[in-house]
């Protein structure tokens, strides 16, 4: 496994291979930390390999699948499906390459090799079920990345004028009739007023 | 470090600044106002988007353990982004007494004695009681189950002129339907003389001590009173201001925490300061119309459909409406689970798909505003920030249990299926424990005539400091089982009245002449208004212009830049 480089940082660099090698002595590591801390470890000194932040093109064909499964439905080719993974103004980027490496990860362990992007929807929902069972670090790194996708779509916030045509919602609008926004003799609806201008008594 | 000299220097900008700030600059007096976030120009910032990077850059919250605190900072507060709803506090709101048997309000006032408060705030708003042909389908939807259980609703009064029905009221309407306190009360208020700043934060108040002449009336002869240190972020700049006249209204939250940051300059302060702030008994519940039932339609009309039920108000003090929460809201903030709903799971996937596909059309929102006890308060971190706390006692999880268990009876006894809503966290975690969000938080600088148990007295004065006023909502000293802006205006208002009578500018009367929202709503009912709008929007002409009313400028769609 490789291990992200940043620059400047060459002793905190010697630190995370000690951890990864195993601390303390030969003990490996994953045997006394218990795994929200190892996934908290993972994603905040990225110890994944590298390619996970670099290869935007995995990154997008793995959360297009996984966008696709948490709503089945949306459009593949949409451009704006997976852009808020990348978006810096939201709080999931630094942990997007992660949630990338989680799901390749999980993915071969699951379905004997397969990448995410490769499985069947079925075999995606149960990947993601099993993450949300795993440890809390791993299940609040999910959850939080499904409501980023639900947000994203259902809102449509990239694009207003669009809106989410699967729910028909029609997003930005130039305003509505009356018959659209009301019915023939409302009246009939209405049961009696308890006062005289609206307001309570 | 700059200092500046006012005779009034007015915190905050919205609801409870622009009342007292119009009606002293009117009179004469030199006014400063002061807002900590971004200038707001409703036809060139507002947009039709529920991208949370645009709202959040308006739209604040603090967070506490079972409670979210939701504000507006931006010029003209929460006016910007409220839902128009404009109704009077009950008549049982203002005898509401506490634990210990002593009213809540000031006894001074009442429902009757704010009623002259209340008429002055609607004229200026253009509040009109929304025409039976605009209510929304959802409203009328809510309607038809409450009329096959037998029990009433009104239709609401809104501060709207011609609205067309975007839908994105609570984004900013960018119709200029809305009426937000910019062209009623800002805009003559500067007309009058009144400076605005923005993104200047205050960030303490310091008493300045003088030997005061007794009943000094004449503003010229008052010392200056009061420092407040503020703070321009962007500039990254500190300015001192000080005023004769200071004029607290940054909201529940703001001046709360403004009050406890100086407490250490103040010493003389109400322990009551950040205490006693009442969560307007917010109740929701989701459910799914039965098939006979007519649909609704959650992307179209007001965000606020129109209809209240007063029909529990007396025996349990609530109020019962629909509201339209756009998308956002519903796949954000909750898990939402329909009640039957088998599939696993249920919150994501096919079954999340489904139930947003019935969302526009088939569901329904109950929500309940009741008068609840003022239990929550604001406490002050490190670093001068506050965090909210909520002492969920005995009584507040009883009211929260049968009037949910109310709701849930009103929506299956009308035949729809009810669907439990789950609230979670910003990284997707359910919460443990009863939670609540509001927008209507109020009285964290509550008024009354005692300084142990009040901070400010029924003029809105600050005990002990003579000169420094509270009217904004934390000045309100209880829960109001509706919307609160129209009470925190008309108290405003009130407020605004007394200062008038208390002091004098030794000079005549500035800007005087009506506005042109003054002058048409006392002319053209709101409903004929909004059909000649809509006729004219039809036609494909431009709008009627009043004179002295510059044309509206018409907003382009924005769109987000590609990615950065």
């Amino acid at each position: 496994m490789d291990l992200q480089r940043r620059s400047g940082d060459d002793s905190l660099l010697a630190r995370l291979r000690t951890l990864r090698s195993g601390v303390p002595g030969k003990i490996p590591w994953r045997m006394i930390l218990p795994g929200a801390v190892i996934s908290a470890f993972r994603m905040i000194f990225k110890l994944y390999p590298r390619r996970y932040s670099t290869d935007r093109t995995l990154a997008d064909q793995v959360l297009r699948a996984f966008v696709l499964t948490v709503i089945p439905g949306a459009d593949h080719d949409d451009p704006d499906l997976v852009r808020m993974y990348f978006d810096r103004d939201y709080p999931f980027y630094p942990y997007t390459a992660f949630l990338v490496f989680d799901l390749v990860r999980r993915s071969k362990r699951i379905c004997a090799g397969s990448t995410f992007a490769e499985l069947g929807r079925e075999e995606r929902t149960l990947v993601i079920e099993k993450a949300l069972a795993a440890n809390d670090t791993v299940a609040r790194l999910y959850r939080g990345a499904m409501l980023m996708a639900q947000v994203s779509y259902y809102a449509g916030i990239y694009d207003p004028e669009k809106g989410c045509p699967l729910i028909d919602f029609p997003g930005m609008n130039a305003g509505f009739s009356r018959q659209e926004i009301s019915y023939p003799n409302p009246a009939q609806y209405l049961p009696h007023q308890m006062s005289l201008d609206g307001n309570p008594p | 470090m700059e200092t500046l000299h006012t005779e009034v220097l007015v915190i905050g900008s919205g609801f409870g600044a622009a009342a007292p700030a119009l009606r002293l600059a009117r009179s004469g007096f030199e006014v400063l106002m002061i807002e900590k976030g971004p200038e707001i120009v409703p036809a060139r910032d507002f947009r039709q988007t529920q991208d949370p990077q645009y709202l959040l850059r308006y739209i604040k919250s603090v967070r506490g353990d079972n409670v979210n605190y939701i504000y507006a900072e931006g010029l003209g507060g929460g006016s910007g982004f409220y839902e128009s709803v404009s109704l009077r506090a009950p008549t049982i709101a203002f005898d509401q007494r506490d634990g210990a048997g002593t009213l809540m309000w000031p006894g001074s006032l009442s429902r009757e004695r704010m009623n002259p408060y209340y008429e002055i705030a609607e004229r200026m708003m253009c509040v009109s009681q929304l025409d039976v042909h605009d209510i929304p389908r959802s409203g009328l939807a809510f309607a038809r189950l409450m009329k096959r259980l037998g029990y009433s609703v009104d239709r609401v009064p809104y501060s709207v002129r011609g609205c067309v029905g975007h839908s994105f009221c609570v984004a900013g309407c960018t119709s200029g339907a809305k009426v937000t306190v910019h062209k009623p009360y800002l805009a003559p208020a500067c007309r009058a003389g009144m400076r605005i700043i923005t993104g200047l934060e205050a960030r303490r108040v310091r008493i300045l001590r003088h030997d005061e002449p007794a009943d000094s009336r004449l503003i010229a002869e008052v010392p200056y009173r009061y420092e407040v240190q503020c703070y321009d972020a962007a500039r990254g700049s500190s300015l001192e201001v000080k005023a004769k006249i200071l004029i607290l209204a940054g909201g529940t939250v703001g001046t709360a925490r403004l009050l406890l940051n100086s407490r250490a300059a103040l010493p003389a302060l109400s322990g009551e300061v950040g205490k006693n702030i009442s969560v307007n008994g917010t109740v929701k519940s989701l459910g799914i119309l039965p098939e006979d039932s007519i649909e609704g339609d959650m992307f179209t009309g007001l965000s606020h459909p129109g209809l209240i039920s007063y029909e529990f108000l007396s025996s349990r003090g609530i109020t019962i409406s629909t509201s339209k929460p756009l998308p956002v809201d519903a796949v954000s903030y909750a898990n939402i689970v329909i009640e039957g709903e088998r599939r696993i799971p249920s919150w994501w996937g096919e079954a999340k798909v489904d139930m947003m596909k019935l969302y526009r059309r088939r569901a329904i929102v109950l929500y309940a505003l009741g008068l609840t006890n003022p239990t929550a308060s604001l406490r002050l971190r490190r670093g001068g920030e506050v965090v909210p706390q909520f002492s969920m006692g005995d009584d507040f999880r009883a009211y929260y249990q049968q009037t949910l268990a109310l709701l849930h009876s009103i929506l299956r006894r009308g035949g729809a299926r009810v669907a439990h809503i789950r609230i979670i966290d910003a990284q997707g975690v359910e919460y443990d424990d009863l939670h609540t969000t509001t927008a209507h938080m109020t009285g964290s600088c509550r008024m009354g005539e005692d300084p142990s148990r009040a901070v400010c007295d029924a003029s809105g004065e600050v005990f002990h400091y003579k000169g420094m006023y509270v009217t904004d909502g934390s000045a309100i000293p209880s829960a109001l089982a509706v919307n609160p802006y129209l009470t925190i205006l008309a108290n405003a208002e009130r407020v605004g009245d007394l200062l008038k009578c208390t002091y004098h500018s030794g000079r005549s009367e500035r800007g005087h002449a009506e506005t042109v929202y003054e002058r048409e709503s006392g002319i053209v009912p709101g409903h004929r208004r909004n059909r000649l709008h809509r006729y004219i929007r039809r036609a494909g002409i431009a709008p009627p212009q009043s004179p002295g009313e510059s044309p509206r400028k018409r907003t382009p769609a924005i769109r987000r830049q590609p990615d950065r």
